[in-house]
């Protein structure tokens, strides 16, 4: 049992409290989950559970939290841990070593299991999850999806009394996030209590027990799952959809064309594989038309991402052929044509300002121009108040609007974005939506690397199922 | 997404650095850290160098090695440049002030490579794991393995972060060159320097909450899932490197004195500190350096 009393919490050198007097009680063996817009205190909830807050981060804390009976600031986070599993939004911040097989052993390791039960379980979780197959392979060269399963699966083997999932399904495919599903279904009968903050909503209906939305660090709403069918309470709060079914039953009415008159992106028999590793593309032929918003889809490790690298340059075709517009281009040629926006914005951002960060990818424009399109792209991202802001001290999904208005001052006549609403509420998404479409209106091709259904079906023109050899769809 | 260099750090699964037992792993960092200290002459410290380049070139892939040169080439040639600069600005006010010597300014550097080296192919070949045992095992205190542990383990992430940092410049039209050092050094400086250093802070905060969730160095009894044995590729590391020491030790410590070396440059350095005192005696009446030259034909 999890139980908040009254707890409030500023981190450091914060100025407000991102938790303020959260009180709620996690009965043994139940589902809950904490939702609200980006930035209400939903991390912090987790940190506050797993004890990194207070033994981690310092700040102010006022009130108590108890894990089975015992409070956390009474205990070690090693202890804590024992009780409490946490998978991280960013799965990458919870790996200590270098493979997946030594990552899942790693904590039975610490704990003296001996080799052969370590064996044993190693396998056991690897089949559950399914990634029996990368056991073998480096952390730093799986796929994100297949990162967070990783981190899932090292959590999981522990066999804690609790589970808290900080966006379990941020990078996880459609058949990954059904899969979880059940798995979590199966952990509440085997009496682990489960805590989830998610943005996404729909997965979680059939699982969640109770939901807390919260608002500002506040608990502001709670209830059954059935709370979050109000729409006007999802508006109120920034919440996503409760239900997609209709939303992929309009994704999966779209009558397919095998072809396309307009301009376009063409990669002609492509065959690509890195080295040591199954081709993930023999003589395959990929679409994309200009002026559209076409989705990439795939199961976790199927590609999508190298897809993406070869559209940008970044990975030289050995055996294939790309065209922009019929013309021929080479892979140099590319990164000059084409912008892409990784998940992780920490490593895409330079300056020591935003306005800064926006005009040194504007310097072919000229100071001027550059710097009225700079103005106009953080109004229409709502950033204008932080122009003189460090790219480093904005939120998450700050940095990731500051990042996407980078590539489009490089006027890309391809845009690619992998991930672009992981962690993101349903206010944001549609801000990144609609930029979206009114991009590709301007004849830019634009690419979206999703596993977001809701974003898929709000902004999405074409859909490249790579599970469906390939076969183009479109409205 | 098997990024720049694929999956893996090394030239192919059998490369010798992975079949090597932590010890030895250990100790050959242990030993470049500690003999590097006490070795000065130039030429002895290329023996090691060789020693360590061979080791580092022979299993990392070459684009790892290319990254790691680069970096040590932009530390060498920014502090080496700098040197000169001030030797020659010093020189002008005085002869006496600003001598530069290469060789004087390439041994450190060449001590940092060879640690470097062998610092980098352990944290690309070892478990955190096996060293993590090893370490507790000769009854280290925590504080001392700890650091030493997630040093070790940041070499990794921070070779990562560089490729990501290199691919978003490419993709950003920001090109990182040797030419542009020179005319954009403080672009260049902020686009390569500055994301690494934010992205070392927040690494060095994930892997210490990953070691405290899974609790590194809590528990007493530990276990390995899976280390290497004492094997014979073991003693034919142990082997060369003792080749590679030896002839450095014999280099700073016997040749010397068998070349007569020594006394040659013991005898150069008393001709330096009589010149030197005769200057000085001279000073008050010498207006420019370049007076102060003459005298010294």
């Amino acid at each position: 049992m999890i139980k908040f009393k009254n707890i409030s919490y500023t981190y450091p050198g914060g100025m407000q409290p991102v938790l303020r007097g959260v009180d709620c009680k996690i009965e043994q063996g139940i589902a809950v989950l904490f939702t609200g817009a980006s930035g209400c205190g939903k991390s912090t909830l987790i940190r506050v559970a797993n004890g990194l807050i207070p033994h981690f981060f310092r700040g102010s804390t006022t009130g108590s939290v108890s894990v089975f009976s015992k409070k956390n600031e009474n205990s070690t986070i090693p202890q804590i841990s024992q009780k409490v599993g946490t998978l991280f939004q960013d799965p990458e911040q919870q790996f200590f070593t270098l493979d997946v097989e030594s990552e899942i052993a790693f904590s039975h390791e610490q704990r003296g299991v001996a080799s052969k039960e370590i064996n044993k379980i190693v396998k056991k979780v690897a089949e559950q999850l399914n990634i029996t197959h990368i056991l073998k392979s480096s952390l730093f060269g799986i796929s994100e999806g297949e990162k967070q399963k990783t981190a899932l699966a090292s959590v999981l083997s522990l066999n804690p009394k609790a589970v808290l999932l900080d966006e379990p399904t941020a990078n996880l495919d459609h058949q990954s996030t059904l899969q979880l599903g059940k798995f979590i279904t199966e952990l509440k009968k085997n009496g682990i209590t489960v805590v989830i903050v998610d943005h996404r909503l729909y997965w979680l209906k059939d699982i969640i027990d109770k939901v807390y939305v919260l608002s500002e660090g506040e608990v502001v709403e709670n209830g059954t799952f059935a709370l979050l069918e109000n729409s006007d309470l999802r508006e109120k709060y920034g919440l996503r959809h409760a239900d997609v079914n209709h939303l992929s039953d309009e994704i999966d009415s779209i009558p397919a064309t095998e072809s396309w008159d307009g301009k376009s992106v063409v990669i002609q028999d492509l065959t690509f594989g890195y080295k040591g590793k199954e081709m993930l593309f023999k003589n395959d032929t990929f679409h994309f038309p200009m002026g559209y918003v076409t989705a990439v889809k795939g199961y976790n490790g199927r590609g999508k991402t190298t897809l993406a690298r070869i559209l940008t340059g970044l990975n030289k075709v050995k055996s294939g052929e790309i065209f922009l517009n019929d013309k021929k281009v080479t892979a140099k040629q590319l990164l000059k044509k084409a912008g892409l926006v990784f998940q992780n914005s920490d490593h895409q951002l330079f300056m020591n300002s935003v306005e800064r960060e926006l005009l040194i990818s504007g310097r072919h424009l000229g100071r001027k121009k550059a710097r009225e399109k700079a103005y106009n792209l953080l109004r229409h991202f709502n950033m204008l108040g932080f122009i003189d802001a460090h790219p480093q001290s904005l939120s998450g999904g700050q940095k990731q609007r500051l990042v996407i208005a980078c590539a489009l001052m490089k006027e890309p006549e391809i845009l690619i974005l992998d991930e672009p609403t992981s962690g993101l509420d349903g206010k944001n998404m549609l801000i990144i939506s609609h930029t979206l479409k009114q991009i590709s209106r301007l004849g830019t091709c634009v690419i979206v690397i999703t596993h977001d259904l809701e974003l898929i079906a709000d902004s999405c023109d074409f859909i490249l199922d790579l599970n469906k050899k390939y076969k183009k769809e479109y409205k | 997404m098997p990024g720049l260099f694929g999956t893996k750090f090394h030239k192919s699964e059998d490369s010798v650095s992975l079949q090597l037992n932590g010890w030895t792993k250990i100790g050959l960092c242990a030993l470049a850290s500690i003999i590097t200290l006490f070795i000065k002459d130039v030429s002895a410290l290329g023996v090691l160098l060789t020693g360590s380049a061979i080791l580092a070139i022979s299993q990392l892939k070459f684009k790892v090695i290319f990254f790691l040169y680069l970096i040590i080439a932009f530390m060498c040639l920014f502090s080496m440049g700098w040197a000169y600069l001030i030797a020659q600005v010093m020189n002008s006010v005085s002869p006496m002030m600003g001598k530069y010597d290469l060789s004087t300014m390439m041994a450190p550097f060449m001590r940092m490579i060879i640690v470097m080296q062998v610092i980098v192919v352990t944290a690309l070949s070892t478990s955190p794991q096996e060293i993590l045992i090893n370490l507790k095992s000769v009854k280290l205190p925590r504080f001392l393995y700890l650091p030493v542990l997630i040093m070790l383990r940041f070499v990794p992430t921070f070779i990562n972060d560089l490729k990501q940092v290199n691919e978003s410049l490419k993709i950003r039209g920001m090109k990182i060159s040797i030419v542009s050092m020179f005319t954009h050094p403080i672009l260049t400086m902020r686009c390569s320097v500055f994301p690494l250093i934010f992205r070392a802070f927040r690494s060095s905060d994930d892997l210490a909450i990953a070691s405290e969730l899974k609790g590194v160095g809590h528990y007493h009894n530990v276990t390995s899932f899976k280390t290497n044995s004492f094997k014979r590729v073991d003693i034919g590391m142990i082997g060369l490197t003792s080749l590679f020491v030896a002839g450095s030790v014999y280099l700073h410590c016997i040749a010397p004195e068998a070349l007569g070396i020594r006394e040659r440059m013991m005898k150069e350095n008393e001709l330096n500190k009589g010149t030197k005192s005769e200057m000085q005696s001279q000073s008050p009446s010498v207006k420019s350096p370049r007076l102060a030259k003459g005298d010294e034909k």
